[in-house]
């Protein structure tokens, strides 16, 4: 019985996810007690809830072997959307509700490209991500779109009983992904298609359907960030989330994603708090702000090699349970 | 025991071949039928009809005495058709409980939220009556073969399945977890599920089945209850009493062979093959003969430094070598013409010529690639081996299989080898072809070369080899001189 | 069947997207169609080029290599490193900044080898976001200036009239489709893009090719950083940013395809030229860089529906050849 545990719990990705944020947090909790005031973690969740949203959204499209670039143009895109609308009068839950809508459209728009038009999802997205900034540049004009309302602001930087409203916000998609992952039909499909997609094919799975979804989802979740980021930062340039999309896939593939149907919500969640977590303690600490990339490179490349480390461990441990 | 499935005059017609002819095949409520018969037989024909992968093109199905038509796989798993094929339609990535619970979405579990609990405890209870153990949350990429043909029972079980057909399960099991399917084969039966078993391995289909069918050329020879046939019989059955090889009209005449050119000892490589002895002289066809999982490919591809033994000996002109890799096994004048042309063998997409000329490019100094040159080595083997195909240029795709296989030998032939390794050159090829390659062989050898055949066939290892190696799960069981015995002979040494 | 299947080559219909667009940015703005305006073209995309020299082959093996950009950054600021901030002679300068970038290539190389179950577009972001934080590191993000003048001349030079920089592009574009064609290293790529198993069974040393292309990407990154060092006589840490999906764009118009086994330099020059000739005709036409970034991915996404349409002509063309002769 013992045996069986133990082999469940190493198997779960998150677990090692979960022990090297734990690590981080000590390690700098030790080097400045700072970092683990109460203030401080605060504004580290606060700091995690965008990346942490587009990462479990695009978490759904890594699995299912493709790969969404496009994601911070979409998050400049609902942001735009989001704080016009809240400019022009708009009441917040029309504002929020056509940004997010937008995001899950321009999300749509890629999965048709990428499975009717057959072009592969680097490039689709990368053309899809020239376009959509192109075109909301042409259309909102490089305005500086700023003193958004408090309703609106409060989406961003307001608390509930101490916590982050944009943190409420990351557990509501956190759970939807959770509960969307383990117990729908269609979360199991989407594991299925990366792990094999002959089999998937022939258990009646259609790949067109599940891969429009996926970049649907993922464009919701870039939809949801846009509106935190406008919300947050009280203003909206025409350049918001650029360069994102490769800080989003590290994240969600630091948590175990892999293009064979691995990786989960739980696991972007956790990426993107650790990418947060190192960028907020190494502010605290004075380290200059351009280790950070040296960080998550390495952490990138470190998540790889245990990946490879694990599969030679579980192998064996498997066989030797087998016996 | 009562009918469950009849197929009455099934013929299965492609374009110029008629995969089965008239076959009329009965099955009852809780029988294990073996369905024996050679490659291209008509086996995996009639599987595909059954599980509704092909829709026959004469014939009806009947089904405990009612007409169904089975149109597509989703039709058959309605009916409680369950097929396990040889290579799994498993994900990897997702645990034993995952998979099983995929094949749910026929029965009661198909709402929009999985109920783990409820899907968990039915799974076991119904793994508990058939008396299966599984680690149910583990990835299926992390078990071993056996545990993974369990999950796909599993996944049939789920099915309410009522036929449960398996194609070659026990070619990569070890005797232990054979003992342990056929434990789970039997309760199937008790429980009233009809099982379709192919299979080579004698023993095995005389310990499990209750009646044994045989199909040739597409045509259903017999269907016997299990104790009315000897396995001599069976095996004349399988390869037909008017293939009676006229040793004397041999066409390879009086044989001489040079030295010792291969000698192996002792060579072990656990799992795979032990204890494989055997040399092989100049100008001499030594066979390796052996049913599926046998340790041919293993051996075979140690040969060309693709695995590595863990003990043992490889000598070469009675110098010991080890060959590191394909690169270093040509360098030695091996060459090796794997199973799989589409897995290992042909450069999809690529021209012919590509194809053919890319292993004798190594040898070149410059790297500059000498087009005359590699234009006249192309069109040389295209003649010899009379390759179909309007010009080197042409992809490589579209020719026929017995051609990509042609250029795949022209490939190795090319760089001039003193030891041919062939694993199964003429799986899938018609009868023209088979004779062309076979005729090749003859020649090569009369020139001096070394060449290892391994096979599945009787007949072919007899007409082709010199000497024919009987393998069996690993080990050489023993060696046979073709003009000594005979086909029916043979088979059995190699099934039972 | 007598239907006939029209098949244009690939090559030709590049050629005529290229002539269309020429001929739209002639019409945005005449200055457009004049040899010093071509000359501006290659001249400021020269290094861009160069990458997409390398990450054709890379692709070809169905590869990927994200730190492209990343390595010219750190090329390009070591370069200033040694020969502003530390006063090495410029040559000394440009061999150490070489060795930099052809470090990360031997890191590159190893991880694509010994990883052999990631994916090489993973393993090359990890490095790309970690040299590129080296880049900025390395001078705490400020920009260096100071190179002595004579360094100029290796962007700027010329030979026979001609600037070095288009002399070199040209030459290293043709060479390398001679050696896709004609060289034995050139049909590995092809051959383990197309079937890396069959290519390993007909006895080549796949990791060697793969460790070659990889230092190949490695090396062509740092001359681009090297080269753009010298042509803006400035070194700066966010040099070669997005030259990873520049090249992989200008590569896919030219017909390569990203699984690998298809596609030769030609089109990737051909893809090269679409790409830069757009963006300097549309800012000739007084467009914002943001606003061509749309009329890129429009070109983008529709030359790719031509190349796929074309794919399908000539694999109907070709079965009904096979069918013909049986």
């Amino acid at each position: 019985m013992g045996k069986k545990i133990k082999i469940n719990l190493v198997q779960h990705e998150e677990i090692g996810i979960a022990a090297a944020l734990i690590a981080v947090v000590i390690i700098f909790g030790i080097a400045d007690p700072a970092f683990v005031s109460g203030a401080n973690l605060v504004r580290l969740f606060r700091q995690a809830c965008i990346l942490g949203i587009m990462a479990i959204g695009v978490v759904y499209v890594i699995m299912c072997n493709g790969i969404d670039v496009s994601v911070g143009a979409i998050l400049a895109v609902s942001s735009t959307i989001a704080a016009q609308m809240m400019i022009s009068g708009h009441h917040v839950v029309i504002a929020v509700g056509s940004a997010v809508v937008a995001g899950s459209f321009l999300g749509m728009l890629n999965g048709l490209i990428v499975t009717k038009l057959g072009i592969k999802e680097l490039i689709a997205t990368f053309a899809a991500s020239y376009i959509i900034r192109g075109l909301l540049l042409q259309i909102s004009g490089a305005k500086w779109l700023t003193n958004l309302p408090r309703e609106f602001t409060f989406l961003g930087q307001g608390s509930v009983a101490g916590i982050p409203v944009p943190f409420f916000l990351l557990l509501a998609v956190l759970a939807a992904g959770y509960i969307f992952s383990n117990y729908t039909p269609i979360g199991r499909q989407v594991k299925a298609i990366g792990g094999n997609a002959e089999a998937a094919v022939l258990s009646g799975i259609s790949i067109t359907k599940i891969k429009i979804l996926t970049f649907t989802v993922c464009g919701f979740a870039a939809g949801v960030a846009g509106v935190i980021y406008a919300a947050r930062m009280g203003s909206v340039q025409s350049n918001a989330g650029e360069g994102m999309e490769f800080e989003v896939i590290s994240a969600a593939m630091i948590g175990g994603a892999d293009f064979n149907g691995e990786g989960s919500p739980v696991g972007a969640f956790l990426g993107a708090l650790l990418l947060t977590a190192i960028k907020n303690g190494m502010v605290i600490l004075g380290v200059s702000s351009f280790m950070e990339g040296v960080v998550t490179g390495g952490l990138i490349l470190l998540a790889l090699f245990v990946n490879m480390f694990r599969g030679k461990y579980e192998n064996s441990l498997e066989v030797a349970g087998n016996e | 025991m009562d009918m469950l499935l009849e197929m009455k005059n099934i013929s299965k017609i492609f374009p110029g071949v008629r995969a089965l002819d008239n076959v009329t095949y009965v099955l009852r409520k809780g029988e294990i039928n073996a369905l024996l018969g050679e490659n291209g037989a008509g086996k995996s024909t009639l599987i595909k009809v059954i599980s509704g992968v092909h829709t026959p093109t004469q014939g009806s199905i009947y089904m405990e005495g009612k007409e169904v038509k089975i149109h597509t796989p989703f039709d058959a798993q309605q009916l409680g058709i369950g097929t396990i094929h040889q290579e799994f339609n498993l994900f990897p990535n997702l645990s034993v409980l995952q998979n099983i619970a995929f094949s749910l979405h026929l029965v009661p579990f198909s709402g929009r939220i999985l109920p783990w609990k409820k899907i968990r405890s039915h799974v076991e209870e119904i793994l508990d009556t058939m008396e299966i153990t599984l680690p149910l949350d583990t990835k299926i990429k992390y078990l071993t073969v056996a545990n993974q043909q369990l999950v796909e029972i599993a996944k049939a079980l789920m099915l309410n399945v009522r036929i449960l057909i398996m194609d070659e399960p026990t070619a990569a099991l070890t005797n232990l977890e054979v003992q342990n399917l056929f434990k789970v084969i039997r309760t199937l039966k008790q429980k009233g599920v009809s099982i379709i078993y192919i299979s080579h391995r004698m023993e095995e289909i005389f310990d499990l089945a209750d009646s044994i069918t045989v199909l040739r050329d597409g045509k259903l020879i017999c269907s016997k209850d299990r104790g009315e046939m000897s396995e001599k019989e069976i095996s004349r059955m399988i390869t037909g009493q008017d293939m009676q090889l006229n040793m004397k009209d041999r066409q390879r005449g009086v044989r001489r062979f040079g030295d010792v050119k291969l000698r192996v000892k002792d060579l072990t490589m656990v799992p795979g093959y032990s204890d494989i002895s055997f040399e092989v002289r100049k100008g001499e066809i030594l066979g390796l003969l052996g049913p599926l999982g046998a340790g041919k490919t293993e051996i075979g591809t140690t040969l060309f430094g693709i695995r590595q033994p863990q003990s043992g000996a490889i000598e070469l002109d009675g110098k010991p070598v080890s060959m590191k890799s394909p690169y270093d096994a040509l360098q030695k004048k091996i060459a090796y013409i794997s199973e799989d042309r589409k897995k290992t063998g042909i450069l999809t997409n690529m021209s012919v010529k590509e194809n053919v000329t890319i292993s004798w490019l190594l040898n070149k100094r410059s790297w500059r690639i000498n087009k005359k040159e590699q234009g006249e080595v192309t069109d040389q083997y295209i003649d010899v081996l009379r390759v179909k195909t309007p010009s080197g240029e042409q992809n490589i795709n579209y020719l026929s299989g017995g051609n990509q296989q042609k250029a795949i030998i022209g490939r190795s032939l090319a760089t001039d080898p003193e030891v041919l390794i062939l694993d199964q050159p003429t799986r899938g090829l018609d009868i023209g072809a088979k004779e062309e390659i076979r005729k090749l062989l003859y020649r090569l050898a009369d020139e001096g070369m070394a060449i290892i055949v391994a096979t599945m066939e009787v007949p072919e290892a007899m007409e082709l080899c010199d000497r024919v190696a009987v393998i069996k799960e690993g080990r050489i069981r023993e060696t046979v001189n073709p003009m000594q015995t005979t086909v029916e002979e043979l088979t059995e040494k190699m099934l039972g | 069947m007598n239907k006939k299947i029209k098949t244009l080559p690939r090559e030709l219909c590049l050629i005529m997207i290229f002539a269309v667009i020429c001929a739209a940015m002639t019409a945005g703005n005449p200055k457009f169609l004049t040899a010093g305006n071509f000359k501006n073209i290659i001249l400021s995309n020269f290094e861009i080029g160069l990458v997409c020299i390398s990450m054709t082959c890379v692709i070809l093996t169905a590869g990927m290599d994200m730190s492209v950009g990343s390595i010219t950054g750190l090329t390009n600021m070591l370069t200033g490193i040694f020969a502003v901030n530390m006063g090495v002679d410029i040559p000394a300068a440009i061999l150490l900044a070489l060795l930099g970038g052809l470090s990360v290539g031997v890191l590159n190389s190893i991880m694509v080898i010994k990883l052999e179950n990631s994916n090489p577009m993973i393993i090359t972001i990890g490095t790309m976001v970690l040299v590129r934080a080296i880049c900025r590191l390395l001078t705490e993000g400020w920009t260096i200036s100071g190179f002595d003048k004579s360094f100029k001349a290796v962007s700027y030079g010329k030979i026979a009239g001609i600037n070095n920089t288009i002399l070199l592009l040209f030459v290293l574009m043709f060479a390398g489709q001679w050696m896709l064609k004609r060289t034995t290293w050139g049909m590995h790529l092809y051959a383990i893009g197309n079937n890396e198993q069959s290519t390993y069974f007909a006895g080549v040393n796949v990791k060697k090719v793969k460790f070659a292309v990889y230092m190949f990407s490695a090396f062509m990154s740092s001359l681009a950083g090297i080269f753009l060092a010298s042509r803006m006589m400035t070194s700066y840490p966010d040099s070669g940013d997005g030259y990873h999906m520049e090249a992989i764009a200008a590569i896919v118009i030219g017909g390569t395809s990203i699984s690998g086994g298809e596609g030769n330099m030609i089109g990737t020059l051909f893809g090269f030229l679409i790409i830069a000739s757009l963006k300097n005709g549309l800012g000739l036409m007084g467009v914002s860089s943001l606003t061509q970034m749309i009329f890129i991915g429009v070109v983008l996404i529709v030359t790719i529906l031509i190349n796929n349409i074309l794919k399908q002509q000539h694999e109907k063309k070709g079965l009904l050849m096979m069918k013909k002769n049986g």
